[in-house]
């Protein structure tokens, strides 16, 4: 589809357009923290190489979703969605998204709450220039300056954004706005990846078995803030609770981190310690899910790396396995 | 340097203790692959003791890995770690004699910015409490200052202070890290985690954060080792240790306790004099100076 041209000077009176009609999610600063959340100001939208704390999954997935409401005479919710934009969104989070559609779309099962979160959300990607301390999208095979898993792909080049346009969502966005095709669409800038991608490829008897899970996981504290973060963790649990006298279900992110996870009814526990956790978290995303859906769950997105209070690192974890595979 | 001299008497120690084959095990720091910050390490062999760090970025407190080794482990011990392992004696998690405390005299960690890490800030014991063996520090100020923290939160006025603390946990997202990274939040089953009876509703709103910071508060009243675990740990940057700071000034006013000071002192949580103080209790005594009540 057609490229075109944003001028920077522009972007605040794009914004104001668009909050009349979309809840607008961009990366803002609450405190000290950039988050994606919802913005009233376009003055407030941060675009720049920065990485929000937690992915816009979110948005997608909420953390607590009410999906139901049942019971005698109890006139089912309105289960409207607002239309949303989701902005600035990069190329690591837009490939874990792809990973999340697989998931909860592409299976046996579509998961109707996600697809239509889909479906009324326009995502607006935005190219990276520089890894932050922690990032290995590189070591995962991704182009951090483009990615065309959106509807629209935003590059900055100074005093403009080279804003790509993939879908008819994107399209939408900017039409009636006159602005002005880009002459010839730049070249898409690349990543070079010489050390070959990371990803764990072998047996998985092998890898469950003859990895020593206990050592790798032994500075872990089981917080489990690395699956809240993660753009592309997505298990999650169902709760029933009354609500003024009707009944409701909840849809909440679960992890895999914490020993309820899978305690049974009868008490017994077949992940009873973080041993067992661990190393579920690793070869969850990156042995099941490409075994199922043929991604590797993990984007390089590094939230898990800089937000970990033991200073676990899931790149050289997973390098550490692959090493050891090959020795054995 | 000061922490250059520290370094090298821990590495002695520790090699010697791992030469000698006294313990299995020590808790120290080394360097973390990302901004080379110190990260948690288990030394277990004299080769290791070439990657021990300690300087100014080894705030994780050690203590909390010691539920796990009971036994045949050595720790590297700041004050605060130290105040820790004090408690869980006192709480008999552990056994003074299983364990080996190096104790290190600490002039307080920096956090990522370079500026005093939370605990670190506010610090009044810099001299570990209970050690084995004890690595000093010649810029530590001679003693410790153990006068309780009577820098009150400001706001008075109930209100006030509720909102304050609403508009803090707005941040939270009930990750929980607090809890695990807290040394003293070691409940084989967390009230947080229970199903029968539910204390949270399933919502993600200022009630369940609530419930779960003032519930987490009153569990740690007179436990808290101020080492800042908790707030350093916390992904939203939630300014979570005023509440608790608050009930542990409270504590030693009260009570005349402090936590993990003294390891012949009686928890404030363990014992009962028929003539303690009830302020805040139904039908207590009622009295303007305490709890804002």
């Amino acid at each position: 589809m057609a490229h075109v041209v944003v001028p920077k000077n522009r972007l605040n009176e794009l914004l104001e357009g668009w909050m009349k009609n979309y809840r607008v999610v961009a990366p803002h600063r609450n405190g000290k923290a950039l988050v994606f959340e919802e913005v009233k100001k376009a003055s407030d939208v941060i675009l720049n190489d920065e990485i929000t704390y937690k992915s816009p999954k979110e948005y997608l997935f909420p953390q607590v979703e009410k999906i139901m409401t049942f019971g005698d005479g109890v006139e089912p919710e309105s289960t409207e969605v607002r239309k949303t934009i989701v902005l600035g969104v990069k190329t690591c989070d837009l490939e874990a998204l792809k990973v999340m559609t697989a998931v909860f779309t592409k299976g046996k099962y579509t998961d109707t709450y996600f697809e239509k979160n889909l479906n009324n959300t326009v995502l607006i990607g935005l190219g990276c220039r520089a890894e932050k301390p922690g990032c290995f999208c590189n070591a995962r095979g991704l182009n951090k300056a483009h990615s065309q898993a959106c509807d629209m792909f935003l590059t900055d080049s100074g005093d403009e954004y080279m804003a790509e346009i993939l879908t008819c969502k994107g399209e939408e966005l900017l039409e009636g706005l006159q602005l002005e095709e880009a002459p010839s669409p730049a070249a898409i800038p690349q990543d070079d990846n010489q050390a070959g991608v990371l990803e764990i490829d072998g047996e998985e008897n092998v890898i469950f078995n003859k990895t020593d899970w206990a050592s790798i996981s032994e500075k872990c504290l089981g917080c489990g803030t690395c699956t809240f973060i993660c753009p592309t963790c997505h298990c999650f649990e169902f709760k029933d609770t009354v609500l003024e006298g009707v009944p409701v279900r909840y849809r909440c992110w679960d992890s895999c981190m914490y020993p309820k996870f899978t305690i049974h009814a009868s008490g017994h526990n077949p992940r009873a310690s973080k041993k067992e956790r661990y190393r579920q978290r690793i070869m969850h995303k990156y042995l099941y899910v490409k075994q199922n859906f043929g991604y590797t769950a993990c984007t390089g997105c590094g939230r898990c790396i800089r937000s970990c209070p033991a200073g676990m690192n899931i790149k050289s974890v997973v390098t550490e396995i692959m090493e050891n595979l090959k020795n054995s | 340097m000061n922490f250059e001299k520290q370094r090298n008497e821990i590495a002695a120690i520790c090699n010697t203790l791992l030469g000698e084959g006294r313990v299995k095990v020590i808790l120290g720091f080394t360097c973390g692959e990302y901004e080379g910050n110190a990260i948690p390490f288990f030394l277990r062999k004299r080769e290791d003791v070439d990657k021990l760090k300690w300087d100014d970025t080894c705030t994780p407190n050690l203590a909390r890995y010691l539920m796990e080794k009971k036994e045949g482990a050595a720790v590297i011990a700041k004050a605060c770690d130290a105040r820790a392992i004090v408690m869980y004696m006192a709480e008999n998690q552990i056994n003074r004699d299983n364990v080996y405390i190096i104790g290190v005299e600490c002039e307080g960690m920096k956090d990522k910015d370079g500026m005093p890490a939370p605990g670190c800030r506010e610090c009044r014991v810099k001299i570990p409490p209970v050690f084995d063996i004890l690595v000093k520090n010649e810029e530590t100020g001679k003693q410790n200052n153990i006068a309780t923290d009577t820098s009150q939160n400001g706001e008075a006025d109930l209100s006030e202070k509720l909102k304050r603390f609403q508009n803090e946990i707005k941040k939270c997202i009930l990750c929980y890290s607090c809890r695990q990274a807290c040394y003293g939040c070691y409940c084989e089953s967390c009230f947080m985690d229970r199903n029968i009876p539910n204390w949270l509703s399933s919502e993600l709103d200022t009630g369940s954060k609530m419930m779960f910071h003032l519930g987490r508060a009153m569990h740690l009243a007179g436990r808290c080792v101020e080492c800042g675990a908790c707030e350093r740990v916390c992904p939203s940057g939630v300014d979570i240790r005023y509440l608790i700071k608050e009930i542990t000034g409270f504590c030693e006013e009260l009570y005349g306790y402090q936590a993990g000071v003294n390891a012949n002192d009686i928890p404030a949580l363990l014992s009962f004099k028929q003539n303690d103080r009830e302020v805040g209790f139904v039908g207590g005594e009622e009295d303007g100076s305490c709890c804002g009540t």
